[in-house]
């Protein structure tokens, strides 16, 4: 990264300049995810027009002609890739091989579900991580809570899933087992998906506090009479939380990830599963259309946490 | 040759004796367990992963089946052990493999006019910007589900971490005084890359690969719980914790021991990683 002197022009002016760039990246790692799309989708083998109509179609020749016509296979292959990027503005992304239905109109009815997870997730993941770093604040706890994280980020979240299925729906009876809609259906997949998240922000956090403490302006928020829970409150807990924010984008990366595996797992609707059932029936148009959604969500993500960065740490609200 | 620093040249002189933590013994005992159990699984069960007992279906732990039996009454101990080569050659084959390429790809891009270096790399970044589970599902995908395509979908998920690394620690090298006095004493570039470029590459990315080799397990293991990888009489285990699903409520053991034996192996990998990382650091940074 290259630091030009920015001069003052107030912060809106200072956060633009900052940001163009950023937005210019941006644009194209999405485009180069509509790119990839576009190029999946017409090298691969196998005639698009015959994954549509099955294996066992006896739809004429003249019929698939039409249809090729149709969707507009039958033009130069850089007039499609125009035209696909045109639509991929507008939110188009061609039609479903195997649902018959806009991609849009498929990925849109699943999409609620999945973001009440990822929400409840994230809300679960930093209330643990934040419980473990400020409580672990001497060396037995901290040696536990570093052991709890190493097993939270090293255990798969299909099997820890599995375990917590075991424990409270088998043996407790706290949570329903599978489907059900209500909050309490979508306590347990929220806890998996949250636990190694949880982990390493608690990692990234306990060792912020840490550095943070040591630092001379906490001395002098002590010497003021600050106890421990004004320093949390007011000082340390946002400097330990500024590396953990930077992590956001692989955050929410993780989550898109991982919600495949658990909404499989628990049977839940949503993204993931769409996700799935796509790979499993080489529904491509499906497929190509979560990545560029995925690199749109991580592109936002991004901007976000630059929005946001100063915001937390007052020393780069100037000068920068 | 590699960069010459004072505080490593004393220390060979003196040999300070390296205290290695019990974590890391430990991490290592755990490795060598598996990689024997995955080498030679008669070592530890004579019994066959694949017999069938419908008689013995469902039973509990027991001296005759120390992790007891699944829903077709095969002995999950023994499963177990015979997973073990699958799961780890998904983690090491797929990051040796993702290793070669990235060093290639890292390099070539490290040492390539400006204009392509910055291509490849925001190709990288573009990659980078997916979780590798992602990556895996769209090879997947592509290819069809099955063993090898599995390997491959990790592989290629893989490649974008450790090109980037090799492409930061080419560039580096390259920059420093050692490489220039080489080139001006006329060295040829190939030489320049074998002796002074590789070299410099290998700690950083031996570290960043033990940790590796684990998410690889991880994702291979997940992906195959989903019904992407083997199918089902192999001995795997994501596969052995997705058939465990169906008899949560009646037979703990069918998914307990296999995810103990995944995160077992991630742990160990993960604390052999970050030991060889504190050691490194010093050659490294």
């Amino acid at each position: 990264m290259t630091e030009t002197a920015v001069p003052t022009r107030g912060r809106a002016g200072v956060a633009i300049v900052r940001l163009l760039p950023r937005l210019l990246g941006a644009v194209v790692v999405v485009w180069g995810a509509a790119t990839l799309a576009f190029l999946v989708l017409h090298l691969v083998p196998g005639d698009p027009v015959d994954i549509m109509l099955g294996a066992q179609s006896t739809v004429s020749g003249e019929v698939r002609d039409q249809i090729r016509a149709d969707l507009g296979l039958d033009t130069p292959i850089l007039q499609q890739y125009v035209s696909y990027l045109g639509h991929v503005v507008r939110g188009d992304f061609g039609m479903s091989y195997r649902l018959r239905q806009p991609v849009t109109t498929v990925i849109g009815a699943q999409l609620m579900p999945t973001v009440e997870l990822a929400g409840l997730a994230i809300a679960l993941a930093v209330a643990i991580a934040l419980l473990v770093a400020v409580g672990a604040r001497n060396r037995v706890a901290r040696a536990i809570a570093s052991f709890v994280e190493l097993i939270a980020i090293s255990s798969p979240t299909f099997w820890t899933g599995l375990l917590l299925l075991m424990l409270f729906s088998f043996q407790l009876h706290w949570f329903p087992v599978a489907g059900g809609t209500g909050i309490e259906a979508l306590v347990l997949p929220a806890l998996t998906l949250a636990l190694p998240i949880a982990g390493i922000l608690s990692q990234v956090v306990r060792h912020g506090l840490d550095r943070v403490e040591r630092q001379p302006f906490v001395d002098s928020a002590r010497a003021r009479g600050l106890g421990y829970a004004g320093l949390l409150g007011r000082h340390t807990l946002r400097h330990a939380s500024l590396p953990a924010v930077t992590l956001a984008a692989y955050i929410v990366g993780s989550l898109l990830g991982g919600a495949v595996i658990v909404e499989q797992l628990f049977g839940r609707p949503g993204i993931g599963r769409v996700a799935l059932d796509a790979i499993n029936n080489r529904d491509l148009p499906v497929v190509m259309a979560l990545v560029v959604l995925a690199a749109v969500v991580f592109v936002v993500v991004n901007i976000v946490v630059d929005l946001l960065y100063p915001l937390l740490d007052p020393r780069l609200r100037t000068s920068r | 040759m590699t960069v010459v620093r004072p505080d490593l040249i004393e220390s060979s002189g003196t040999r300070r004796r390296v205290r290695v933590p019990v974590g890391a013994i430990l991490a290592g005992a755990v490795l060598a367990l598996l990689v024997a159990a995955a080498l030679f699984p008669s070592l530890f069960t004579s019994a066959d992963p694949l017999a069938t007992a419908t008689s013995e279906s469902q039973s509990p732990p027991s001296a005759a089946h120390l992790f007891g039996t699944d829903r077709l009454g095969r002995d999950v101990f023994s499963r177990v052990v015979h997973g073990a080569g699958l799961s780890l050659s998904f983690g090491f084959t797929a990051t040796l493999i993702a290793l070669v390429v990235a060093v290639f790809i890292g390099v070539a891009s490290g040492l390539a006019p400006r204009a392509v270096d910055n291509v490849l790399m925001r190709v990288l970044e573009i990659a980078l910007a997916f979780p590798e589970v992602l990556v895996a599902l769209v090879v997947i995908a592509l290819l069809g589900p099955g063993t090898a395509n599995l390997v491959v979908a990790i592989t290629i998920a893989a490649v974008p971490v450790y090109a980037r690394v090799v492409r930061i620690t080419t560039v580096q090298v390259r920059q420093s005084g050692y490489v220039e006095a080489a080139v001006a004493l006329g060295q040829r570039r190939s030489a320049i890359i074998v002796r002074h470029v590789l070299p410099n590459v290998v700690g950083p990315l031996l570290v960043l690969a033990t940790i590796g080799v684990g998410t690889a397990i991880i994702t291979g293991s997940g992906l195959s719980f989903l019904g992407l990888g083997p199918s089902s009489p192999t001995p795997e285990w994501g596969l052995m914790l997705s058939d465990g699903r169906s008899s949560l409520g009646s037979a703990w053991w069918i998914s307990v021991f296999p995810g103990l034996a995944i995160t077992a192996t991630v742990i160990a990998t993960t604390v052999l990683g970050r030991y060889l990382q504190g050691r490194f650091e010093g050659v490294t940074r």
